[in-house]
């Protein structure tokens, strides 16, 4: 009963257009006060505790990362190099697009940050040298997903701190993926441009001299995620603390060059603030929906009902993959993850599921899920940029879900994939 | 009058956003100053660590309120943009009521913790402070200062609907959507 009043009214205030964490919270005041013999604080108690983490610090200080970096003019740079390492691959700047967006990942972990950094130079450039915008505009859209996928990554703190699995494995098992993934897409951009579904502009050829002059201009930008993937290979810090020495790296850099000024690191402090802000209480809101979840056994019941539909994992997670596709379609992302994750945990326990692949799939197909209308925020922010409409958008992306799909699939029935650099690294079980 | 409101709220913006980026900065550096000490003098100070979690709890909930002041709060466009610019403003004002009302029930409540919560205090800080003043005190006073921005939107929305102002609410985007940081 409680659970209908939960879901329902939740759904019906999404419907209404309340802003999500508001939603969260009214549904999980209304289900205690008509279905529950509790008091009323718990709410209060557990929004104010829920944040008391010094894992989840992590998230304003990669988000102040990622604006510092793409302020500093850093896109540009990592652009040129990327197009001097891939340029003369047939399809030319488009698998530029995903290579720079591989590089940037290794700097951000928002995939919305990629989309509106890193994408304005990507689609300005593919469509000057002669790209339909809407075929750069879906390439860029495509590619920034990759941001979170490799470390740093803010979904995979929210994760971690929910099923308190280690942020650092995480963040070591999401390397080979995004790597999977950045390949999976520059094949299919290969195929389309020579079957010739797409018309791709002459290509210039491979120049050393140019590869190496951009590499030292990049230099700088490259030494972030070389700082952040040496650090949690070393365990020498925290991936909080790494977030705090990126952003120092970050405004240090753009001070040493001159294209950071202190209105510039405000403005990116003002930026972070609103943005964690407003994901953070998020956050807050889904703690007593999830207490909520947690305590009326639901996910202990679905997890009997899923096992007596088949015991096979691999079946349960390909359903798995399925509904959270579909949600992903209608849902916002971090709401998905906060209301799915400690509704499906108990399942994966009892499968004997690994918590960090899982939550690896998770990341993945959340991630697709801001790729797909109606609702897909990457979209939205790429359509923006290349002022072009959601159904243009949509047409240009279709053939960029096989090789995401293709991903996910490989992602999930591969664990040792993804497992291998924190296993490497003795890790991870 | 709606402009007096408007100023009124500016002012308490400006506090939140000084207050937030304080806040970051002071976790910036006072985890970067950890990660010194312990290497560099071996020894880490015990309280930075707790600071910080306060710090990122004020951050949360003010950086809340300066997000919904700036219309960034995440929500799914559905059919608002369908209908007439009087409905539309007719559907928001039901959408800020009820926001009011999960606000009113967290200032309540909160006051309410708060004082079960003042009678622990925080672990390693040089000084024992009460440990509400860094769970329940946020989210009190960034609901506060929600309640006025959400009554000034439902104001706002209500004088449309009255036809005394031209539709489209503040800090609504074309698409109606926000991106939360994923």
């Amino acid at each position: 009963m409680s659970l209908w009043v939960l879901f329902g009214l939740f759904a019906l205030l999404v419907v209404l257009e309340v802003p999500v964490a508001f939603a969260m919270g009214l549904a999980s005041i209304a289900t205690i006060v008509f279905t529950q013999p509790i008091p009323l604080s718990i709410v209060v108690q557990r929004m104010g505790t829920g944040l008391d983490s010094f894992v989840l610090i992590a998230i304003p200080l990669f988000v102040l990362a990622g604006h510092l970096l793409n302020r500093a003019g850093i896109a540009d740079r990592i652009f040129e190099f990327a197009a001097a390492l891939v340029g003369h691959i047939r399809g030319g700047l488009a698998h530029v697009n995903v290579v720079a967006s591989m590089i940037f990942a290794g700097m951000s972990g928002v995939a919305q940050a990629d989309a509106a950094g890193l994408g304005v130079v990507e689609v300005k450039a593919m469509s000057k040298e002669g790209f339909d915008p809407a075929f750069a505009a879906a390439v860029s859209a495509a590619s920034a997903i990759i941001g979170p996928i490799i470390p740093p990554s803010v979904i995979m703190v929210v994760y971690a701190v929910l099923v308190q699995v280690s942020v650092a494995d995480l963040f070591l098992a999401g390397f080979l993926p995004g790597i999977l993934m950045g390949g999976a897409l520059m094949a299919m951009i290969y195929w389309l441009v020579s079957t010739g579904r797409v018309v791709a502009p002459p290509t210039q050829p491979m120049s050393y001299p140019r590869l190496g002059r951009t590499f030292v201009r990049a230099l700088p930008a490259l030494a972030a995620p070389i700082l952040l993937t040496v650090g949690l290979l070393a365990g020498v810090a925290t991936p909080t603390e790494l977030g705090a020495l990126t952003v120092v790296y970050a405004a240090g850099l753009g001070f040493l060059t001159r294209d950071l000024k202190i209105a510039d690191l405000i403005g990116a402090t003002r930026e972070t603030l609103v943005t964690c802000g407003v994901l953070c209480f998020i956050i807050a809101c889904a703690v007593p929906f999830g207490w909520i979840v947690a305590t009326s056994q639901a996910p202990m019941k679905l997890a009997a009902l899923m096992m007596s539909i088949s015991d096979n994992k691999y079946v349960i997670l390909m359903i798995i993959n399925v509904a959270l596709l579909v949600i992903g379609c209608f849902m916002e992302t971090t709401a998905i993850l906060l209301i799915a994750t400690p509704t499906l945990f108990p399942l994966i326990v009892a499968l004997g599921i690994d918590p960090v692949h899982f939550g690896i799939i998770l990341v993945v197909n959340l991630l697709i899920g801001t790729l797909t209308p109606p609702f897909g925020v990457i979209l939205f922010i790429m359509m923006d940029i290349a002022k072009i409409s959601l159904a243009r958008m949509t047409r240009a992306v279709l053939p960029f879900y096989i090789p995401l799909f293709v991903t996910l699939m490989i992602i999930t029935y591969w664990a040792d994939f993804v497992l291998a650099v924190p296993r490497f690294f003795g890790k991870a079980n | 009058m709606l402009a007096r409101c408007k100023r009124l709220l500016d002012r308490i913006g400006t506090v939140e956003r000084g207050l937030g980026i304080a806040l970051i900065l002071y976790m910036v550096a006072a985890i970067t100053v950890q990660v010194f000490t312990r290497y560099a003098l071996g020894r880490p100070i015990a309280w930075v660590e707790e600071s910080a979690t306060y710090a990122f709890i004020w951050m949360s909930f003010v950086g809340a309120s300066v997000g919904l002041k700036e219309g960034r709060h995440i929500l799914i466009a559905t059919f608002g943009a369908h209908l007439s610019p009087r409905k539309a403003a007719g559907m928001r004002a039901l959408v800020w009521s009820l926001v009011l009302l999960t606000l009113a029930v967290l200032v309540v409540q909160g006051w309410k913790v708060m004082g079960v919560e003042g009678r622990s205090s925080t672990i390693s800080l040089p000084i024992e402070l009460p440990r509400s003043w860094f769970y329940s005190m946020p989210l009190m006073v960034s609901s506060a200062s929600m309640i006025l921005t959400a009554l000034y939107l439902l104001l706002q929305e209500v004088s449309v609907m009255a036809g005394r102002e031209r539709a489209g609410g503040p800090g609504r985007t074309a698409a109606g959507t926000e991106a939360v940081p994923l």
